[in-house]
């Protein structure tokens, strides 16, 4: 009776009723499924962006290892560490990587692979591991909690055995971006060999290991750099070298004391003498040829991780005037172009200067043509001859520095408008003499005649000091600018050599080799260098 | 290290800047060029005359140097004096004066009768002034000279200097400079000479040279009769001799004649004042107006015949300065005191000179045929 009445009572409710409600129950559903799909993704999302960034979380791992617990007090989510954990053989192994450091490909094909196919019934330990599974040359055991972190930060792929609190296997999985070896960019010969540093310091050793094969050629690595701990490599032979300036270079490089290490030009701040002296006392070198021809003669190459320059010490002014190309061809052609290479840093530097110091103070020592012609090419320029020289001197230092920063391939566009601005509307407008484009482009292009580039950047400052001084006192002005060069020349020292050897002190049999620049004839390495093995031949 | 190098600077810096007087900035486009100088006496007064740099724009077109470049223009100015013609002049220029560009100075044969010492003493004080300055006289009024339109050259001063210039190269002509001159005046007892111009044709010649005693113009030597003065004080005379034929009269030899040696040599025997002048010459057959077939014994002829030419056209010279210009305008004075200090200090130079006896020795080689004998293979490898 009551279970018919309860069935006539629902049978009582309309058929729309029932719709509404299951569309009710439908709706609310529908909502807490968005819910459930909106929190999912949220979790999705973060999950996907830490597995980018980091593989597994190394905050979850739940272990008492100590050498990853602290690893996991350190660790600042950030850093970017990545765990791989593998059940093995009733073991729990971590492998603790930097994705971006590291080659994932040599990872996973020789130290995860083997492991993770290990079927032996023996428990697995790091000895198993060190000699019998890991497929890796270069793999170590240690035990120093504290320089887990390091190794982990340099590259390597650190294994820890859950249950092993002793040891942890370090295994090189370095991977790190390079470029192959190129030519040089800065150091350019016509007939010299091609073949430059790059930023990966191994690479570089290996260049100059290939072509000295001497045993005596000594490697001295130390790390500089409290935060980036920069791979830094002092290479000499040990039988060529001055020990007192090896070791002179090695005690300057080991009292560095910065956070930082980046490029090869820090490490060249840190072994200056005096942060004043105009002249760079270190040679940059480009090329591993100049480089090792340096080492022979009993010089020190500085390398830096992550730089393609390396550093040459010590280095005389002279030095900065030779070039690979000399070594080919006859013994004259060297001759002529170290003689053109004076010629053209003297024209660099006094060209504007001579030209101030004749137009405005001393026309009198001109033939009488050329002083007319002289005035007749300034007649309709408004500006003293100082100013004139300064705006054109400045204006070709604009371009210049510009041309080093123009993109390839509007560089010749800029150029052409560079050379129509500066130079034909100048002169048509009568704002520059012709003359004065004449020598502002002549003494350019005669900067660009010496091989180092190291050297130019003194003379660059050097020619306005001597425009500026001829420009107040005349000829006079210009002679006392030179004697202040000269002076700061001769003073100067490269760990402990004359900077203007052979000339200062005299040295006749090292100046006349430096001129012939012929190695069949100079038997002897320069004697301001002090090599205890001074024969070359 | 750096207070060291800042005291070097202020060592080397603070007595140029205190002691020298190198504040004197100017632009060169900023001053007046002078290329010419002109002296001369009208109506009583100076006429201070000459050529100033014209300095036109290097691309401006269409002015009357045809189209940028170097011209000149004349300036006139009078006065009682020096000081007050070069004021007049000074009254009328943009630009402070710039005399290191002036290629010749001209005075009129006027001024130089009357003296051209104040001048060339300007000349000496005037640091701006190059004391290689040419010194010229002209037989016309500078005035009328620095009138002409010269084509062949940028301005009148300019042909003179070059035209000077190029023949005391070849060895034709001596290039006296104001230094020189003054240096002369010194010893009171020598005259000098100074190269003569004028206008010949509606042109600029070199007429000769002129004679002057004192600074003061006593005559003048023609052009032909200066091969004498030539050979006698040019550094390297080079002079062309033409010779009649030895067979044919008709014919010319002409010889160009280079010094080898020369020396004076002085002396002063019983009151008489003797020098005697060594010169060796080597000389090269041009060629001959008709071709005449030579030997050795003909060459010996020639070279007696050129050395006859040269010792006379020497003691002609001498005589002049001896008898018409009484005055020692080729400086033996200087050699005679140089050999023989002590008694130059007792005679009385001038009436020495004019009785001097002068003994001239001139040797001659002809060392050269110019291919132009037929002979000459026969002749020297017989």
């Amino acid at each position: 009776m009551n279970n018919d009445k309860k069935k006539s009572k629902s049978d009582l409710c309309s058929p729309s009723e029932n719709i509404e409600e299951k569309l009710r129950d439908l709706r609310s559903m529908l909502t807490h499924a968005r819910e459930i799909e909106k929190s999912t993704q949220t979790l999705v999302h973060s999950l996907q962006e830490r597995s980018i960034n980091y593989g597994s979380y190394l905050q979850q791992i739940k272990t008492e290892n100590k050498f990853i617990k602290n690893i996991q007090q350190l660790e600042n989510p950030n850093m970017g560490i990545s765990v791989k954990r593998m059940s093995v053989a009733r073991k729990q192994l971590f492998v603790l990587y930097i994705q971006e450091l590291t080659n994932r490909e040599m990872l996973s094909q020789f130290l995860i692979g083997p492991i993770l196919k290990y079927d032996q019934a023996a428990p697995l330990d790091i000895d198993i591991l060190h000699n019998s599974i890991i497929n890796l040359d270069d793999v170590t055991v240690d035990s120093a909690k504290e320089k887990t972190l390091d190794y982990i930060l340099k590259g390597y792929s650190v294994i820890i055995v859950d249950d092993n609190e002793e040891e942890y296997l370090v295994a090189n999985t370095i991977k790190i971006e390079k470029r192959t070896t190129q030519s040089p960019e800065i150091e350019q010969t016509l007939w010299g060999s091609r073949d430059a540093f790059t930023e990966n310091i191994n690479s570089n050793l290996s260049l100059i290991r290939y072509r000295i094969k001497d045993p005596s050629l000594i490697i001295y690595k130390c790390l500089i750099g409290e935060r980036t701990k920069t791979n830094v490599a002092v290479v000499y032979i040990d039988d060529i070298a001055n020990q007192e300036y090896v070791n002179k270079v090695i005690k300057k490089i080991n009292s560095i004391n910065t956070d930082g290490i980046l490029e090869t030009g820090m490490v060249q701040k840190f072994l200056l003498n005096n942060t004043f002296d105009l002249f760079p006392q270190t040679g940059l070198i480009e090329k591993s040829a100049t480089a090792c021809q340096c080492i022979l003669e009993g010089k020190i190459c500085i390398l830096v991780e992550g730089s393609n320059l390396s550093l040459i010490a010590p280095k005389t002014f002279f030095e900065f005037f030779v070039s690979s190309d000399d070594n080919y061809g006859y013994m004259y052609l060297g001759i002529l172009a170290k003689l053109l290479r004076f010629i053209s840093a003297f024209c660099y530097l006094s060209l504007s200067s001579l030209y101030i110091a004749i137009v405005a103070f001393h026309f009198d020592i001109l033939p009488p043509q050329y002083a007319l012609a002289m005035a007749v090419s300034r007649a309709t320029v408004p500006f003293n001859a100082f100013t004139e020289v300064l705006i054109m001197e400045i204006a070709t230092e604009i371009l210049r520095e510009s041309s080093i920063r123009i993109p390839k391939n509007i560089g010749p566009t800029i150029g052409i408008v560079g050379a129509i601005v500066i130079g034909q509307a100048a002169v048509s407008a009568g704002l520059i003499s012709p003359l004065v484009i004449i020598i502002t482009s002549l003494s350019t292009m005669c900067s660009f005649v010496i091989p180092d580039n190291l050297v130019i950047n003194p003379f660059r400052i050097m020619k306005f000091m001597l425009l500026v001084f001829t420009g107040i006192l005349g000829l006079f002005g210009f002679t006392m600018g030179l004697n202040i060069i000269f002076i700061n020349l001769v003073s100067q020292s490269s760990f402990g050599i004359p900077y203007f050897s052979p000339l200062a002190p005299f040295n006749f049999s090292d100046l006349k080799n430096f001129i012939l620049g012929d190695l069949t004839l100079a038997k002897k390495r320069p004697g301001f260098l002090k090599t205890p093995d001074n024969t070359r031949l | 290290m750096t207070k060291k190098y800042v005291s070097l600077l202020l060592v080397i810096m603070l007595p140029t800047l205190l002691l020298t007087g190198c504040w004197d900035y100017h632009d060169i486009n900023m001053t007046n060029i002078s290329i010419s100088t002109g002296v001369d006496i009208v109506n009583g007064q100076i006429e201070y005359t000459g050529e100033v740099a014209k300095i036109a724009p290097a691309q401006a077109k269409g002015n009357e140097n045809g189209g940028g470049g170097i011209g000149v223009y004349n300036f006139y100015a009078y006065g009682k004096d020096l000081e007050q013609a070069r004021a007049a002049f000074d009254a009328g220029v943009p630009y402070p004066h710039f005399l290191g560009a002036a290629r010749a100075v001209i005075f009129s044969t006027s001024y130089a009768k009357q003296s051209i010492a104040p001048y060339l003493h300007r000349i000496a004080q005037i640091n701006d002034y190059r004391k290689t300055i040419l010194p010229v006289i002209s037989r016309d009024h500078p005035a009328e000279l620095f009138k002409l339109k010269v084509e062949s050259d940028i301005s009148v001063a300019f042909l003179i200097e070059d035209m000077m210039s190029s023949l005391t190269k070849q060895g034709k002509a001596i290039y006296p400079t104001v230094g020189h001159l003054l240096s002369d005046d010194d010893i009171k007892t020598i005259g000098e000479l100074i190269p003569y111009v004028g206008i010949e044709e509606g042109s600029i010649k070199y007429l000769g040279l002129a004679v002057l005693k004192n600074l003061k113009m006593v005559g003048t030597i023609n052009l032909k009769d200066t091969s004498g003065v030539v050979y006698l004080l040019a550094k390297k005379p080079s002079i062309t001799e033409n010779l009649p034929g030895i067979e044919n009269k008709n014919n010319t030899f002409s010889l160009l004649t280079s010094l080898k040696k020369r020396t004076f040599n002085t002396d002063y025997v019983d009151g008489k004042l003797i020098i005697n002048i060594d010169m060796n010459f080597d000389a090269t057959l041009n060629y001959q107006y008709y071709t005449e077939s030579t030997d050795e014994k003909k060459l010996k002829v020639l070279e007696d015949l050129v050395a006859q030419s040269i010792q006379g056209k020497i003691i002609k010279i001498i005589a002049m300065s001896q008898k018409e210009f009484d005055c020692d305008f080729i400086g033996f004075a200087k050699y005679f005191r140089a050999q023989h200090p002590l008694i130059y200090r007792k005679i009385n130079w001038e009436e020495s000179y004019r009785n001097a006896d002068f003994f001239v020795n001139i040797q001659v080689n002809i060392h050269n045929l110019n291919l132009a004998d037929p002979n000459a293979r026969t002749l020297y490898f017989k």
